[in-house]
């Protein structure tokens, strides 16, 4: 088989692991945001939250995402109560423990970028609205989480960014997406360096998209940081 | 309940921390009225104000809208209001104007205009849309709706801001050092729109250092002084023949600017 159509043939097979490197970037992220959005509030509604926020980010921003995908593959199946929940049927698969463990990862950087948001929003501007009689559903609703979100649209770009590449380290607890599938064909024909080329490739292409993607959000949502053309 | 009184404040007492800023006023202002607040810095006009829409909750004392008391709860060290929906209801009822504009940045004008009517006081969108328009028109900003504020001078941010305090339909304004924060040649503006209200006869507390202004457009003047009211009175005898020493000081240093 000459270079070029090794390079074809292993793309190919490639992009089959796409499929999963997409549902584990997309469902980790998304849920991830709700996890973060969560934890920043309940960081700010007592005491108590805000220390177990605290602590929780300390643990997942402290320690490599890859032990935590050990973890959760390896490590919950050794307590008894795990393995007779319910919930066990899910946490024995490769793909659930990593969906979990990047969901868990995601929010503990996520919220500390949530709260960066909301520290953000204008005191003037929450006071404006509060005069004018919201209630604290509606001030939330309508001032202060827009603003946050403005705020921090470009800091949590970043970090969707990071756990589109973060899915790679699933490949480690057996999940065939890009990553893993390259692993297994560099073992096969010991051309590792034409297979991580194109594997690579393809999270280029992955976040070169993701990141056109949040520019236009950061543009459509902030109309009043354009020059205006008059 | 007397329907003829648009604000008032009884006893008011406000402490930060240690330092106590108000030590005791009572304030009426009737329905038309235009009140001007004056005093050095630190004299706590901005808090009266600002203990008015319950900006800040005086440790003492009451306030009442529209004749109807504040219902305020004493919990921990201070006093919180009792009832949130009433003390939403009061507020949206007012139209309180900052020193620093505070509009919404992510709003155009017209959109900071009508937020509070349409989701607050759940006016349907038409219009309250329309009323903006006029509003807008009134202020000399019908050319700037869609503008961000961003976008604007300040002048035009407070003119902006005057007309979101006005789509309230508010019972009375109430002006925070409303140029405070401006550019010298942007206070002209400001106070043209303030003199039209004025005339509309609306009901209106100004905190301002603008003593030439005040002594015009208000039907009574409030000097205070550390926390007290020094002086009260028609704005002839407080701008120019006040009783106390310490308020002809002031209001001199003041006109001769």
């Amino acid at each position: 088989m000459n270079e070029l159509d090794f390079m074809s043939d292993t793309m190919r097979q490639l992009l089959g692991g796409l499929p999963i490197t997409l549902q584990l970037a997309v469902i980790s992220i998304s849920c991830g945001i709700v996890l973060a959005v969560l934890l920043a509030a309940l960081r700010r509604s007592c005491r108590l939250g805000e220390w177990f926020v605290r602590g929780y980010v300390f643990v997942l921003r402290g320690s490599p995402l890859l032990l935590q995908i050990f973890f959760v593959y390896y490590g919950l199946g050794q307590f008894a109560v795990v393995r007779e929940s319910v919930l066990w049927p899910f946490l024995r698969q490769p793909w659930w423990c990593a969906i979990l463990a990047l969901t868990f990862n995601t929010g503990a950087y996520g919220s500390e970028i949530v709260r960066g948001g909301l520290n953000a929003v204008p005191p003037g501007a929450i006071e404006a609205a509060r005069v004018a009689g919201m209630s604290r559903l509606t001030l939330y609703r309508r001032i202060v989480l827009p603003i946050a979100l403005r705020y921090a649209l470009p800091a949590y770009g970043n970090e969707m960014v990071i756990m589109v590449k973060s899915t790679s380290l699933a490949s480690i607890v057996t999940l065939m997406e890009v990553t893993g599938i390259a692993a297994a064909i560099i073992a096969e024909t010991y051309r590792a360096l034409e297979v991580f080329l194109c594997a690579g490739a393809i999270y280029l292409v992955l976040n070169f998209l993701l990141t056109r993607a949040i520019a236009g959000l950061e543009r459509w949502l902030n109309p009043h940081l354009r020059r205006v053309h008059a | 309940m007397d329907e003829d009184i648009a604000v008032s404040v009884r006893g008011l007492h406000k402490r930060f921390g240690r330092l106590e800023v108000l030590k005791g006023i009572d304030l009426t202002a009737r329905t038309g009225e235009v009140i001007a607040i004056i005093g050095a810095s630190g004299s706590g006009k901005s808090t009266l104000l600002r203990c008015i829409p319950l900006l800040e909750v005086p440790e003492e004392g009451e306030v009442a809208i529209a004749g109807e008391v504040v219902a305020l709860r004493r919990r921990g060290g201070g006093r919180h209001p009792a009832d949130v929906h009433q003390v939403n209801r009061l507020r949206a009822s007012l139209g309180f104007v900052f020193q620093n504009f505070n509009l919404w940045h992510h709003m155009t004008v017209l959109q900071n205009v009508i937020e509070a009517p349409v989701h607050v006081q759940k006016r349907p969108r038409p219009e309250v849309v329309a009323e903006a328009e006029a509003i807008l028109e009134k202020v000399g900003m019908a050319d700037k709706r869609d503008a961000y504020p961003a976008h604007l001078s300040g002048g035009q941010q407070q003119r902006a801001a005057i007309a979101r305090a006005l789509a309230m339909r508010p019972r009375a304004l109430l002006f925070d050092e409303p140029t405070s924060a401006l550019d010298p040649e942007l206070v002209g503006e400001v106070l043209l729109v303030i003199r039209d209200l004025v005339r509309e006869g609306r009901t209106m507390l100004i905190v301002t250092h603008e003593m030439a202004f005040a002594a015009e457009v208000s039907t009574r003047a409030v000097f205070l002084h550390d926390g007290r009211i020094e002086e009260e009175g028609p704005p002839t005898r407080i701008f120019r023949d006040p009783a106390t020493e310490r308020c002809r000081q002031f209001v001199q240093r003041h006109l001769s600017r």
